[in-house]
């Protein structure tokens, strides 16, 4: 594992891959996680129409960049920002794990949620 | 889309004006939009009761900008409306203007984006809709992101996605209104990262300034006896947003793509006919991928072509001629009024040494939080 610019996960607490909370639309099959909360972005359907679901916060690496310059101490610089587009359809931004294997275009990472961001790790 | 009406009832810049854009400074707002107003109208002749309605481009000045400043020309009445639309307020400003004018409304017509620096509230972060980014990810990092994604696919160079920053703090250092105007090397603009492959130069500077442009009607120049010459013609100006794109889709270089085919449409001109563009370059990827989305070039053209010179001034098209967002500076509403101004001047002939030689065809083009884009085609008056 090489050293790397990462994010803010102490040593020792490890992604585990986690389910996501999401919605669905009924009518188009939009899935959105954070869950929609006031109605369809593709189709406009009302929040009735949207289930419930959970989205597997696993997906494929599109975009990642260090970032050396921040405007708050946290997360502490350098850092490691991956937008990753998820198995089950959404695109999100979330940051590599502190000490992890750096990742590239085309990898495949797992995720989990911690103090509201989406901490990412290449799929083992 | 309905029909054009820029196109029943044309539409004329008679006049542009200009406050330099600057590092924020204690200068109140009413004394740099009132210095762009007063430059506008000298340089179009016409007296500030000749003009009937003004649009006043702002993102962070706050309620009712517009009457405070403007009465202090004389408080004749007129029209006066506020525009907000984020990064886009002075193009909409200018967009509305034209609209003013084409409906048959008004003749003589201001638009005028006038900012600073001071006060960000930005409503998204209050819409109640989340993400999982606890503000870890600002502007600089969604286009750096973008940026790594284009040059995986195409194999450009960082190098050649910094040319675009060296060659318009070339063009911003020719530039009296430019907040940077200094001439930077590659491994001036190469150094001082930021996010991924953007460094502090291929980002753009938010400071405070203002910018005016004075349109008008046929029948206003008839009146007033104005040069067509020095009179070019708003040819289309097309609005959009964002639409529900597939996940990983570039957003705004797709948005800019669907807004510049309409405006090209009504326009009746293809990309490759444009002499000046001015784009919304507040990092340099930006230009790269706008400049393809538009079809100004293939996908993954843009980074040999920059290297070439094919952007320069002098080039196959001048692209940014202002020093754009990145060297010119990015004061919000001024910045798309701005971009009118850059390219009327380079139309008429005026540009000094920055004109675009035999410029006949301009188009500028803003992006902004939402998103939302504008796009305006302008051709040169008869020579």
């Amino acid at each position: 594992m090489s050293a790397t610019p990462g994010g803010i996960i102490p040593n020792g607490t490890r992604p585990v891959g986690t389910k996501l909370n999401g919605t669905r639309c009924r009518t188009c099959g939009r899935v959105a996680t954070p869950p929609e909360p006031y109605g369809c972005e593709q189709c406009g359907a009302l929040i009735d129409s949207l289930e419930a679901i959970e989205v597997a916060a696993t997906g494929v690496v599109h975009s990642s960049a260090v970032v050396h310059r921040h405007h708050r101490p946290d997360p502490v610089t350098p850092f490691t920002v991956i937008e990753v587009v998820l198995d089950d359809g959404p695109a999100l931004k979330g940051l590599l794990v502190a000490d992890g294997e750096a990742v590239a275009i085309g990898d495949r990472v797992q995720g989990t949620v911690q103090d509201g961001r989406l901490v990412l790790e290449k799929e083992r | 889309m309905g029909r054009n009406p820029l196109a029943d009832r044309p539409v004329h810049v008679v006049g542009i004006g200009l406050h330099r854009y600057q590092a924020a400074s204690p200068t109140p707002f009413v004394e740099l939009g009132l210095t762009a107003v007063r430059a506008a109208l000298a340089d179009s002749g016409l007296r500030w009761p000749d003009v009937e309605a003004a649009f006043v481009g702002s993102a962070l000045l706050g309620m009712a900008p517009g009457r405070v400043m403007l009465s202090r020309l004389g408080a004749t009445g007129l029209a006066i409306q506020q525009v907000e639309n984020a990064s886009a307020s002075g193009s909409t400003a200018v967009a509305l203007a034209a609209l003013e004018v084409a409906s048959g409304r008004s003749d003589v017509v201001l638009a005028v984006g006038v900012d600073k620096a001071e006060g960000w509230r930005v409503a998204p972060a209050s819409a109640g809709l989340g993400n999982y980014e606890a503000g870890s990810v600002v502007p600089f990092t969604h286009f750096a992101l973008l940026a790594e994604d284009y040059r995986h696919r195409y194999g450009t160079t960082a190098e050649q996605v910094a040319r675009v920053a060296v060659k318009n703090h070339a063009n911003g250092a020719r530039n009296p209104y430019a907040q940077r105007q200094k001439v930077r090397t590659l491994d001036e603009v190469l150094s001082d990262p930021i996010s991924g492959s953007m460094t502090r130069l291929q980002c753009c500077p938010v400071g405070e300034g203002a910018a005016a442009v004075i349109l008008a009607s046929d029948e206003a120049l008839a009146r007033f006896g104005i040069d067509p010459r020095r009179a070019p013609r708003i040819l289309s100006s097309v609005t959009r947003s964002e639409a529900a794109y597939p996940p990983g889709t570039p957003i705004d270089a797709t948005l800019t793509a669907q807004t510049t085919k309409l405006a090209f449409d009504d326009a009746g001109i293809a990309p490759t006919d444009l002499d000046v563009i001015e784009v919304h370059d507040a990092f340099s990827i930006e230009e790269l991928l706008y400049l393809e989305a538009m079809g100004f070039c293939g996908p993954g053209e843009a980074g040999p072509l920059i290297e070439q010179g094919a952007f320069d001034i002098g080039g196959r098209c001048a692209v940014s001629p202002s020093g754009g967002l990145l060297a010119m500076g990015h004061p919000l509403g001024p910045t798309g009024v701005g971009q009118v101004a850059e390219v009327t001047r380079q139309l008429r002939g005026e540009a000094g040494d920055r004109q675009q030689p035999a410029a006949r065809l301009g188009l500028t083009h803003m992006v902004g939080i939402g998103a939302v884009c504008v796009v305006h085609v302008l051709a040169a008056g008869p020579s």
